[in-house]
């Protein structure tokens, strides 16, 4: 790991630095930077996540986290608003993913292969081998009910699961609180119909 | 024992579905979404009701059931790569440096700015800033004198005024400067309207992807991106909705506002606030039901002959309008198959669901012998066809044919979309001075008059907008049949059941409000025992019958539709003297109106069920 990471991450100046990297700190030190490096640092695990439950391959989840938080430093040195900059964050992302989203399969899409592997590799920790089948079949009726939720209730399902209220994922996704509460609520029956 | 099992009438309606709890009921509960009350009468019902705690419990394990899946699918890819990391931090050096350092007092004032929001300003800070209000709120009350104007005619003096400034150049062009703040963004726009050759320009200072947001804002908002703080317009706009209260404050010295609130829809409040000089309007901002809020004000204002401005800002010159005509062609090179033309209907009638233009205006969508779509209209005023053109004019293979209503007065033969094969919702009805079937009702819940007409007045405008909401869906049922849906596209599809899932959600808030507002007065007269056993008849011949559990939305649709207008003309024979002259029984109507209202409530709640469950096929 680089000089700038490591002070970076800890939060404190490294001390062996060169002359340049003592300007690059002494600004990541005082300035909005060191802001959106602990911001990157607390919410890219989760927010790369989200990106990857919402069909999007990991190395587009990386890009789309990086541009959030680029965008999100040229907001703060803009003087934009800081309420809620979780949402916000969560916000860009969402949009930046879009694109990306139609030129490419969904994971939860993927070939009943692919699933397989994705699937056996977490199904290894349950401990007896009828267990394992019945987790087995639970998440295939999961997976199978996921498919057939429309894009809008995959999303407001991903966004509750990263734990925004209703008004925040309206505002994510551009739509009324109602229309979230009402994807939310066709989604969740049409699932647990599935598993019953 | 206090019995809790069933609905205990005072709780709102939404919450139960008969004797039990809706599924957006639980899922709220479990998700804390509801307001103290709410949660109260919930948690009580769940207490004494074994099917709805076991369904509360299946949702709650459904819930899990997904968090779990959800994790298990993710595993493999978390952590993030780390080594990613480093090229976020060089990336984020690179940016920093091609910013530059921040000023001394840009930092400073964002510092004050932070300082002074809601989420990072200190206890004590608070208190001084609530002390001092409270100190603040004599000496607003003491300057808020009471409306010197009425609504109405603070709207018309704007109006004048906007004209009188027109006259002083003989070929005027308005150069407005605006700031327009959505939530966190704002921009600058300068815009430029010709007035005599009907034509806008105008730049902004943000980037393409910025103007973008705020355009799409304005859409959201169903504002007319290209006449900000236009009084005629304004007053158009607000006319289309139902406004629950007007009130004209003085706010400061020098500056008038118009606050009014919306009974139902998406908006909530508008504020326009205009210069007590010369009326002239200054600033404008409307807040949505969720609270997000769109701001225009406006930073100069001058009008200046057209010879002062530049050339390239309009482009080429366009004809004069009495010669100009009235048809605006799409150039395209290929004849576009059905897809494309299913598609940009699509694309149109979201258009017009943003500029509320859905809900009743003469406006007419078809398919016009296979090569383009047509799209007719004819509407109130000029500022109303500049906004459906811009909103229009850049969806292909569309042609449009937007005239108004003087313009159509002028022409020998008036367009066909005036004889539309659908009949438009008939316009918002009000109170007469002969007295109505629950006159007696009426007169014992409101002695006061002025109430009773605001009430009975607020009734009829929620009953008309449902059945306007009911209306367009209908419209949509009509334009997508089975083989046109077939030839979407995934987006146009999606754009298509979005349009479809955001009626129905209104229209089940507007069911809701009349439900409640209806509560007000049939709870006294229609629960009589005699009123409940000599209803027979259903409201509508054809009403809607909870048990038939077709698959096709659009029969769904339009049952609902009649049975929207037959509640339209109950609550009119209930409340205004238009009634038919077989609408005579006041109890029967009362008693088959409850039910029908239920019963589309239910319907509502399947059809928005089925819309997202069946991809429209």
């Amino acid at each position: 790991m680089s000089a700038y990471a490591n002070a970076a991450s800890g939060g404190v100046i490294g001390l062996c630095l060169s002359g340049a990297d003592e300007v690059v700190s002494e600004r990541r030190a005082e300035g909005p930077e060191q802001r959106i490096i602990q911001l990157y640092d607390t919410l890219r695990p989760s927010l790369y996540r989200y990106l990857i439950n919402s069909g999007i391959s990991p190395q587009d989840a990386e890009e789309v986290v990086q541009e959030a938080f680029l965008r999100l430093y040229r907001h703060m040195r803009g003087g934009g608003g800081e309420e809620n900059l979780r949402a916000w964050v969560y916000q860009v992302a969402h949009n930046l993913s879009c694109n990306s989203r139609k030129s490419r399969r969904r994971l939860v899409d993927a070939t009943p292969e692919m699933w397989e592997q994705l699937s056996q590799s977490t199904l290894d920790s349950t401990p007896g081998p009828e267990e394992q089948l019945l987790e087995k079949e639970r998440y295939f009726r999961i997976h199978d009910g996921l498919t057939k939720l429309t894009q809008l209730q995959r999303d407001c399902l991903n966004l509750r699961l990263e734990g925004f209220r209703y008004r925040e994922i309206g505002e994510i996704l551009n739509v009324g609180t109602s229309t979230v509460a009402g994807s939310l609520r066709n989604a969740i029956t049409r699932l647990v119909k599935g598993c019953a | 024992m206090k019995k809790r099992h069933s609905n205990p009438g005072r709780a709102a309606r939404w919450l139960f579905t008969g004797d039990h709890l809706t599924e957006e009921a639980l899922l709220r509960s479990l998700d804390g979404e509801l307001s103290y009350k709410e949660a109260e009468d919930v948690d009580g019902h769940i207490e004494s009701c074994w099917s709805c705690r076991s369904r509360r419990q299946a949702i709650g394990h459904g819930i899990a059931d997904l968090f779990e899946y959800q994790n298990a699918v993710t595993a493999p890819y978390l952590p993030p790569p780390a080594d990613q990391r480093s090229v976020f931090l060089a990336r984020l050096d690179a940016l920093a440096a091609e910013m530059g350092r921040p000023s001394r007092l840009k930092s400073w004032l964002n510092a004050v700015k932070r300082m002074l929001s809601p989420g990072e300003m200190g206890q004590f800070a608070w208190i001084a800033a609530v002390l001092t209000l409270l100190a603040l709120i004599p000496i607003a009350y003491f300057l808020r004198s009471p409306g010197p104007v009425s609504a109405d005619e603070l709207l018309g003096r704007a109006e004048a005024s906007e004209i009188k400034s027109l006259q002083s150049t003989a070929e005027p062009v308005v150069v407005q400067k605006l700031r327009v703040s959505v939530g966190e963004k704002s921009l600058t726009r300068t815009m430029y309207r010709d007035v005599k050759h009907h034509r806008t320009a105008s730049r902004t200072d943000s980037s393409v992807a910025g103007e973008s947001q705020v355009k799409a804002a304005y859409l959201k908002y169903s504002l007319d991106w290209n006449s900000p703080l236009d009084t005629e317009t304004y007053t158009h706009w607000r006319g289309a909705r139902p406004v629950h209260s007007d009130q004209v404050l003085r706010t400061g010295s020098d500056r008038l506002t118009l606050k009014t609130t919306y009974s139902a829809g998406v908006v909530a409040e508008t504020d326009l606030t205009l210069r007590t000089a010369d009326y002239h309007a200054v600033k404008e901002s409307v807040r949505l039901q969720d609270n997000s809020e769109i701001e225009i004000a406006e930073l100069s204002y001058d009008v200046i002959p057209f010879a002062s401005v530049p050339a390239d800002i309009f482009g080429e010159p366009t004809l004069p309008a009495a010669v100009r005509p009235p048809v605006v062609v799409i150039p395209r090179s290929v004849q576009p198959g059905s897809a494309a033309l299913a598609a940009a209907v699509v694309e149109a009638e979201v258009a017009l669901h943003g500029l509320g233009a859905d809900l009743g205006e003469q406006i007419k969508i078809t398919d016009h012998v296979g090569r383009e779509v047509l799209i007719e209209a004819v509407v109130g005023g000029d500022a109303r066809k500049q906004q459906l053109l811009s909103a229009l004019q850049d969806i292909p293979h569309t042609r449009l044919h937007i005239i108004t209503i003087d313009e159509a007065a002028q022409q020998s033969s008036p367009p066909s979309v005036v004889n539309s094969d659908s009949p438009a919702p008939s316009p918002i009805q009000r109170m007469v001075a002969t007295p109505p079937l629950l006159d007696a009702d009426l007169n014992a819940r409101f002695p006061d008059k002025d109430q009773r007409i605001a009430y009975v007045n607020q009734t009829l405008s929620l009953a008309q907008l449902a059945s306007a909401r009911a209306w367009a869906l209908n419209r949509l049922a009509d334009r997508h049949p089975p083989q046109e849906v077939s030839v979407l596209n995934e987006d146009a599809r999606r754009q298509l059941q979005v349009l479809l899932a955001d009626h129905v959600s209104a229209l089940r808030e507007d069911i809701s409000s009349l439900q409640n507002q209806l509560g007000e007065i049939l709870s006294r007269s229609s629960n009589t025992p005699a009123a409940n056993t000599s209803v027979k008849a259903p409201l509508e011949s054809n009403a809607i019958d909870v048990s038939d559990f077709s698959d096709d939305w659009r029969a769904r649709i339009r049952r609902i539709h009649s049975s929207t207008e037959a509640i339209h003309e109950a609550v009119v024979a209930l409340l205004s003297n238009s009634q038919p002259s077989d609408h005579n029984d006041g109890d029967a109507i009362e008693v088959n109106l409850r039910t029908s209202l239920t019963q589309l409530q239910t319907e509502l709640q399947t059809l928005d069920q089925r819309i997202h469950e069946t991809d429209l096929k």
